[in-house]
Formats: C-alpha cells, sequence, structure tokens
C-alpha cells in the first residue's frame, strides 16, 4: 500500500510488530552485522565478567533494526526511505524476552510543494512493559504522493 | 561440554564475506585501539573496502528477521519505486565491522564494548557493485561515571567519492589495555579462536 505526504497527519500511529527473542536469533543476527562481540554469543564469558547479565544479551544493533522495520513496513512501498535513526538502548535484551515495537508520526514538515519528510517516534518495550530502546526515525518522502500544498 | 552459540556459527555462514570474517572477537586484541589512546580529531581510512554483493543486501534483511520484499526479492524490488533492491537501512551496520576488521577501528571489535544506542544517515542507499570505503574521525571521548566512551565519525563513500551514509558510532569501551586484555581473557575458547 503506498502512501500519499499530504495524507500522513501527525499523531498518526503506524502498525507495531513483535519479536520473540532466541539465542539462535542472535547468533543470525551477528552473522548478518559481523558484529561477534562475545556479549552476544559467549556464556562463558557473561557469566564471567556479567557485563550486562549473566547470559548473552541481543545485539543493540538488532533492536535498532527492528525498530526500523516498523517505518519500512509503513512507507517504503511509497518511495519513502529513512533519512536518519537516532537510537538509544535502555536495557538490555535476553533470549527468552518478547519485544513490542511501536511508532508514530511526531513530526510533519515539507521542502516544497511536493516533498517532504516526517518524524517517527519509536519505542520498544520487553514483556514487562519496560523501555529497551527509543528512537527517532526521519523519514523523507520523496514526491510519492499527491501535491501537497504548503498551509502557509 | 554443551555447544556455545558460538560453536554455531561456522555452520551458518552463507556469503563469501561471512566466511572470510575473522569473528573470534577476543582473538589479537593487542591490534585493538584503546580508550585512553584515541586522540580526538584523528582520521583513518579503514582498511578494507567493501564491494555490495545481493548476497550480502539479502543477509542482512534476513539476519535480522525482515522479510521485506524490497530488501529480499530483487525481482518484486525492481518493480517498485526503487526500481532495484533495497538495502535494509542499518546495512551499513555489516558494512562497516566487515571494512575495520582490521587496523584502525578495530576498537568496534573489543571485548568489554557495549553499545548505548546509535545515529545513523543515509544519504543515498546503497548499490549492489559498488565499492565502499569508510573514512573514520575519533570525533570525541569521555567520561560518565566509571563509563568510558568514545565516538568516530565513519563516512561511507563509493568508488566515485560519493557519500553514501555516515554512522556516528558510539561506544562504551574498556578504559585502557589492561582491561581490554582481562575482558578477552574471559571469553571462551571458541571466541578466542582455539586458543587455550
Amino acid at each position: 500500500m503506498t502512501i500519499g505526504f499530504g495524507d500522513i497527519e501527525v499523531g498518526l500511529e503506524l502498525e507495531g510488530l513483535t519479536r520473540e527473542v532466541t539465542q539462535e536469533k542472535i547468533v543470525d543476527n551477528a552473522i548478518a552485522s559481523l558484529d561477534y562481540n562475545p556479549i552476544h554469543l559467549d556464556p562463558v564469558y557473561t557469566q564471567r565478567t556479567g557485563v550486562l547479565g549473566e547470559t548473552p544479551v541481543a545485539h543493540g544493533m538488532m533492536t535498532l533494526s527492528h525498530m526500523a522495520s516498523v517505518v519500512t513496513d509503513w512507507c517504503y512501498e511509497s518511495g519513502a526511505i529513512i533519512r536518519k535513526l537516532d537510537g538509544t538502548l535502555t536495557r538490555p535484551v535476553a533470549p527468552g524476552d518478547v519485544v513490542s515495537y511501536s511508532g508514530s508520526v511526531a513530526e510533519k514538515h515539507f521542502t516544497d510543494e511536493r516533498n517532504g519528510w516526517v518524524v517517527v517516534a519509536l519505542r520498544a518495550e520487553n514483556q514487562r512493559q519496560e523501555t529497551v530502546g527509543v528512537a527517532q526515525a526521519d523519514v523523507v518522502f520523496p514526491g510519492a504522493g499527491p501535491k501537497y500544498k504548503a498551509n502557509l | 561440554m554443551a555447544e556455545l552459540p558460538i560453536d554455531t556459527v561456522p555452520a551458518k555462514l552463507k556469503t563469501a564475506k561471512q566466511k572470510s570474517f575473522e569473528y573470534a572477537f577476543a582473538k589479537d586484541v593487542e591490534g585493538y585501539e584503546v580508550w585512553d589512546e584515541i586522540e580526538i580529531g584523528a582520521e583513518y581510512t579503514a582498511a578494507q573496502t567493501f564491494e555490495v554483493q545481493l548476497e550480502d543486501l539479502l543477509a542482512y534483511a534476513r539476519g535480522v528477521e525482515d522479510e521485506n520484499p524490497l530488501f529480499t526479492d530483487p525481482s518484486y524490488a525492481r518493480e517498485s519505486a526503487f526500481g532495484e533492491i533495497v538495502p535494509h537501512p542499518l546495512f551499513l551496520v555489516q558494512v562497516g565491522f566487515y571494512c575495520i576488521e582490521k587496523g584502525r577501528g578495530s576498537w568496534i571489535r573489543s571485548p568489554g564494548a557495549a553499545n548505548p544506542g546509535q545515529v545513523t544517515e543515509i544519504i543515498e542507499n546503497f548499490r549492489v557493485g559498488e565499492v565502499i570505503t569508510v573514512r573514520m574521525t575519533a570525533y570525541d571521548k569521555w567520561m560518565r561515571g566509571k563509563r568510558h566512551f568514545a565516538r568516530y565519525r565513519l563516512r561511507y563513500y563509493n568508488e566515485h567519492g560519493a557519500l553514501k551514509a555516515i554512522w556516528w558510532l558510539t561506544l562504551i569501551l574498556p578504559r585502557d589495555r589492561d582491561e581490554l586484555r582481562f575482558y578477552a581473557s574471559q571469553a571462551s575458547t571458541s571466541s578466542r579462536g582455539g586458543d587455550s
């Protein structure tokens, strides 16, 4: 489904997604990203050091990737792209966690009559409703929709 | 002894870059830069370049459980507004780790490092066939309590010198080489690449 930039309103809630975290998925993410830090893959290491707890944890970039997916699922069919993703990780995510990702349009700006960008506020929460990450995505819509008259 | 997660890696490697990449991060740490050695303003070019292959793009998307056909189906993507396969927005992570596998910037591999959050910017999507060079600037370092933060700016250029992406890479790092050695020594044998 394509989205017209002119149809977007501040406050719009994006369709969220949920991901169950498993050690196997963490391994897959390590291979995909080439990030093999032992904190993600080595329970001997995490037990000895106690860094972020005693079990391996998911990559922070895995959390940010899923937050990005909330946005890409919403608007990439329209030719929009995430121009900037600014994320903060607030809690470790461990195997067994179920993380819910959500987002909403926080700001809307235009550059000319046809082109504009929005800011999407993103959040990730675990099954205990604890925030594990927040992010802000600047999303550019390059003239994909109907003409949008600036309300000057 | 039960199989460790890292022991399952070799059987899962698929792409050429995955197979050639050194994944024992706790090995050879003497070459890693440490926090107290970082010189603000210093600039480096990563030791390796990255030729973007279709398999690299597909591997990243699938590895982060994103089956969006724009990212995973070249035929579908060709018919889209983009006209070609689209990289997942955080594909630059794979490129970054690959390019700075060795030499300057290899602190990104440090045992003991932790991720507080990141800022990434996409100027233009990576395209299959492009050869990416990463240039790094040691942007800042600071302390918060007992934690030592470092921020590098990674700029990704294609073979024509076009700026494709920026990663404001921030990590909490081991303070110094002794601390790095400590963390490396705590890894299992598998994580150290078989070293005893």
